[in-house]
């Protein structure tokens, strides 16, 4: 609860055995709490040498990931902006917005990270634990992934999850904690999950799955045949406002790997999101409105699995000229797939 | 009645220095009690759900 300590924790962590004030300043003779917490230091993990001083090589790789920079989101709205708007996008927006999402080591490993001023507090009262993928990951991406993934948005549960398997299954510390160098973004990391890293595709049960993984390879993604269900897609985010989203299942061609079949979720960036902060995208349209996306909602068998009419015939789920959003990127039309490609 | 008053003084002894050892921030925070009776609940801002 909150921040209750277990007790015993002080003569078994190693941490905690160097006392509190070694990580978090303050004065632990105070009689008073607002005395105590004179210089208090609540989140020591912010900065990466004090957990480097004994995990030197995952402290300096982590310093330079993704999770801790958050530079992920600002490379990818920045392509839309013109360089005097990416000087005022990094100062107004991005340190003050995107980068609130930052997680300290403290946050996947000591205390739940805190969501718009909510957190779950010590994940095992105040013990330093290696995953705790319901109470780490979860709360930050609760927006999309993890409840797509358990179902709780209102579509089929993952397999993997229904399996017993969470998020750390797949997204090994390799790809958490970074790699040497930095990367400007998830797509580049070399350590990431593959479907083919465990789900061979000649290993198929059937010469059915067989044929059809076959035919299929490099022109569709996994999750373009096995994403089972509507997933969340955002619309209309304006800085301070927030967006809406709409549940939806969407394939259209890869953005990032032009002739390949994928799922793509909309993303909420419009013209003027950024407007408060006087940012104007200047290069709006250089940038679609969806991105390529693997919904954590997988099943082995979906309409598409079942029947090739689905894709082939109906076309069911295909981004149409009629979905585009009113006033959308010039560059959605690209994502409209076209079989004779 | 010597006796008795050296063992008296061994314990306040041990107590003084058990008390002295266990820092105030333990103190508080092996407490639920105390703890909740000093937590402030945020205020918060609706937003949309991230990530």
């Amino acid at each position: 609860m909150g921040y209750v300590i277990d007790a015993s924790l002080t003569e078994s962590d190693v941490h905690l055995s160097q006392g509190c004030v070694t990580c978090h300043s303050g004065n632990e003779n105070a009689a008073t709490r607002d005395l105590a917490h004179v210089g208090l230091v609540k989140r020591p993990s912010d900065d990466t040498d004090l957990c480097g001083s004994c995990h030197g090589d995952i402290a300096t790789n982590y310093s330079k990931s993704l999770h801790f920079t958050t530079v992920g989101m600002k490379n990818g709205v920045r392509p839309r902006l013109s360089a005097t708007d990416i000087k005022a996008f990094d100062g107004k927006v991005f340190v003050q917005s995107c980068n609130s999402c930052h997680a300290s080591c403290g946050d996947c490993h000591v205390k739940g990270p805190t969501v718009s001023g909510i957190s779950t507090g010590l994940i095992q009262g105040h013990r330093f634990v290696r995953k705790d993928d319901a109470k780490t990951c979860a709360v930050c991406h609760n927006g999309r992934v993890y409840p797509e993934f358990t179902g709780e948005y209102g579509g089929n549960a993952d397999v993997h999850y229904q399996k017993g398997m969470t998020c750390t299954d797949c997204h090994k510390p390799a790809e958490l904690h970074g790699p040497e160098a930095s990367v400007p973004g998830r797509k580049a990391l070399a350590e990431k999950p593959s479907c083919v890293g465990c789900h061979k595709p000649e290993a198929a049960k059937t010469d059915a799955a067989k044929t059809a993984h076959a035919t299929h390879a490099g022109k569709a993604s996994c999750s373009a045949c096995h994403s089972s269900s509507e997933y969340r897609n955002c619309y209309g985010c304006h800085l301070g406002a927030g967006a809406t989203s709409v549940p939806g299942l969407i394939l259209g061609d890869n953005p990032r790997k032009a002739g390949q079949l994928t799922t793509l979720r909309h993303i909420p960036t419009v013209r003027d999101t950024f407007a408060p902060a006087g940012i104007a995208q200047s290069n709006y349209d250089s940038l679609p409105n969806y991105w390529d996306a693997v919904p954590h909602n997988t099943k082995k068998r979906t309409d598409r699995t079942r029947d090739c009419a689905a894709c082939h015939v109906a076309q069911a789920h295909f981004l149409k000229e009629s979905d585009l959003p009113v006033g959308g990127s010039k560059s959605n039309q690209a994502l409209i797939f076209k079989f004779d490609k | 009645m010597i006796k008795h008053s050296l063992a008296l003084a061994a314990t306040l002894l041990i107590g003084i220095a058990a008390h002295a050892a266990q820092s105030s921030c333990v103190a508080c925070h092996t407490n639920p009690a105390r703890i909740q009776a000093l937590f402030i609940p945020p205020s918060v801002a609706a937003s949309e759900a991230e990530g």
